[in-house]
């Protein structure tokens, strides 16, 4: 059941034991009253019709006793108007009815009001000659408290109507921060730490919010506490911390994620750049020395690969950088290392290295899918045979034995294998194959 | 007794003693044969001296208890008729039989009221009064012109039904109920 329905019966059923209380407490006061003023009247009027009727009851003039009684009876006040001896012998009566018709029987009953009856003496001179007794009617008592009733009763309807809308009213207005406390507490669970502006002035509901408020705060400032705590571990795992480039792990995961993937890495080129004499450098010039001439060096590379599409760089080792071009060809590697490799040669100027000869660059392509380990078997390679000159400059790694032959790539090879089997420039060989542990030919059958 | 403590703070030490000696009349006297009861009551309250109301109380028609009257030594016509009515009733004599009863005084040419007692209903009435000292048959008392009768029955039990204030504000009480009112007030005063 919700709280309006509960609200709204508890307050029926309040309002309802109030009109009870209040019709059974007002209903006994005009009871009393009623009979008061009943009683009190109907004793006046024997009083005064005993008086009146003391003459001609004397006389025994039965016209003019019947005609007195009959003129206080016509008003209707009375159910009954007995004339008796004094033995009790009746002289002349009249009855009426109750006259209650507009009363609920059920009403009648459960007031029962007991129709108060006043008595008087008709003199005779000295004697006592008769006795009249007066029974008041009840049915005005009952029509006043019946009409009591009704009106208290639709009082008690208008008020429970007005209560009732007042309190729902009021319990709306007040639930009302409820409602944003729920929308607040799913917006906490959905990591947006909102804060309830409108803060309520009831107490209670003032204090919810706004601890509420402070919690949301709390688990805001401890989210993003441990968000920075995240990044800043993840960076410290993938950065280094003296060039502000990736590191070894960064590289190795970014080049493996991209060689596995099947569509982007159809073609490009990994460098390497290795810096020569640092451990030199940073015995006679001290460490920081070495730290400034990495700095330059992973800022021209940065600055190199700032303008081409798809590249990333990372130091690998203590002296050794890796750049990764995806999707470029050979000319666009080879310049890149050229630059590179004209660039460094400023940095003799203001970083104490011993010569010129700086760095060297190895270069190694992919045309289709290639391992990682692979392209930097390659690359090293390559590098090593550039280390051998003496100023800087880079080698592109060729797989064959005589330096300078191209390697074609797939599609040159397809037209080869093509021309070959159209021109028939080729000859076919074949060979048994043995298995030499059964000592049996295995190819052909 | 409060009573008594009362009346001798309000009224002086004589009022005190002449209260006293109405309750004394009417513990001795309790149960004695009604006809001498009858003379000793009517005796007794007739020593004390006709004033009229508005001379007495300052106020028209007040109708004083017998306290009251005892206190003050003196009351009017229908002061003494109650004192009357009340002592008797506290001796034992049954209100069916006394009546208090408006009369014309033929020589005075002014309205009067008596103490009535009738030893069985159809009987002839015997009148207690302060202008003739001695308990007549009415026959006798040709200077009394009855007018109407009443006793304090049925009115006396209307009122013992609810005693309570807030109903004797709303309804017009009659002087008789007001009487009867201060009366008992006395009297459980009094109780023993």
């Amino acid at each position: 059941m919700t709280l309006y329905r509960q609200i709204s019966l508890a307050i029926v059923l309040l309002l309802f034991a109030g009109f009870l209380g209040t019709v059974i407490i007002s209903t006994d006061n005009l009871r009393s009253l009623l009979l008061k003023q009943q009683a009190s009247h109907a004793q006046d009027t024997a009083t005064s019709l005993g008086l009146s009727l003391s003459a001609p009851l004397s006389s025994r003039d039965m016209a003019i006793v019947s005609a007195m009684v009959d003129a206080v009876f016509d008003r209707g006040y009375y159910r009954t108007i007995d004339i008796t001896t004094l033995e009790g012998a009746p002289l002349l009566s009249r009855t009426g009815n109750p006259d209650d018709s507009n009363v609920p029987a059920w009403f009648i009953k459960l007031v029962d009001f007991e129709s108060p009856v006043g008595k008087a003496l008709i003199m005779s001179g000295w004697q006592q000659a008769g006795r009249v007794q007066i029974t008041s009617n009840p049915g005005y008592a009952y029509r006043e408290l019946w009409a009591n009733t009704l009106e208290t009763f639709q009082l008690f309807l208008v008020l429970a109507a007005v209560i009732i809308a007042t309190a729902l009213l009021a319990v709306t207005l007040l639930l009302r921060p409820l409602r944003r406390i729920e929308d607040q507490a799913d917006a906490i669970f959905n990591a947006s730490y909102v804060l309830q502006r409108n803060i309520p002035h009831t107490r209670e509901l003032r204090r919810v919010v706004t601890a509420m408020n402070r919690m949301s705060e709390k688990i805001g400032t401890i989210f993003a506490e441990q968000s920075a705590l995240t990044n800043s571990l993840r960076e410290q795992a993938y950065k280094d911390p003296v060039t502000g480039l990736g590191n070894r792990r960064y590289f190795d995961r970014q080049l493996g994620t991209l060689l596995e993937s099947s569509e982007e890495a159809s073609m490009g080129a990994l460098l390497l750049l290795e810096l020569r004499g640092l451990a030199d450098i940073n015995e006679m010039a001290g460490f920081a020395a070495g730290d400034k001439l990495l700095l330059r060096t992973a800022a021209l590379i940065s600055q190199g690969i700032h303008n081409l599409e798809n590249c990333f760089a990372a130091r690998i080792s203590g002296a050794c950088f890796g750049i990764v071009a995806v999707g470029h060809d050979s000319d666009a590697a080879e310049a890149l290392a050229q630059k590179l490799c004209d660039d460094l040669q400023q940095l003799h100027v203001d970083v104490p290295t011993s010569h010129e000869h700086i760095a060297n660059i190895g270069i190694a392509q992919w045309r289709q899918r290639d391992t990682a380990h692979n392209l930097l078997a390659s690359a090293d390679s390559a590098l090593r045979t550039a280390s051998t000159g003496n100023r800087n400059h880079w080698v592109r790694y060729t797989p064959a034995e005589l330096p300078g032959i191209p390697v074609p790539g797939s599609r040159e090879l397809r037209d080869i294998v093509r021309h070959a089997i159209e021109t028939g420039s080729f000859q076919l060989c074949t060979q048994p194959v043995i298995n030499l542990a059964a000592n049996s030919r295995i190819l052909p059958h | 007794m409060q009573t008594l403590l009362r009346v001798e703070q309000d009224y002086g030490h004589y009022a005190s003693q002449r209260v006293n000696n109405w309750y004394q009349l009417i513990n001795d006297y309790r149960d004695e044969h009604p006809r001498d009861q009858l003379e000793l009551v009517n005796n007794f309250f007739n020593q004390l001296a006709f004033i009229n109301d508005t001379d007495h109380w300052g106020e028209e028609d007040y109708w004083a208890t017998p306290v009251q009257m005892l206190a003050t030594n003196g009351g009017d016509c229908e002061d003494f008729s109650i004192a009357k009515y009340f002592t008797l009733r506290e001796m034992g004599v049954p209100e069916e039989r006394m009546r208090l009863t408006y009369v014309k005084a033929l020589q005075l040419d002014q309205a009067h009221m008596v103490l009535t007692y009738y030893p069985s209903p159809d009987a002839e009435p015997l009148v207690l009064d302060n202008l003739d000292t001695s308990i007549l048959p009415s026959s006798q008392r040709t200077d009394l012109l009855p007018v109407y009768s009443f006793n304090g029955n049925g009115l006396w039990l209307a009122k013992r039904e609810g005693n309570d204030e807030r109903v004797g504000h709303s309804e017009r009480l009659s002087r008789w109920q007001e009487v009867i009112a201060r009366v008992n007030d006395e009297q459980l005063l009094m109780t023993r």
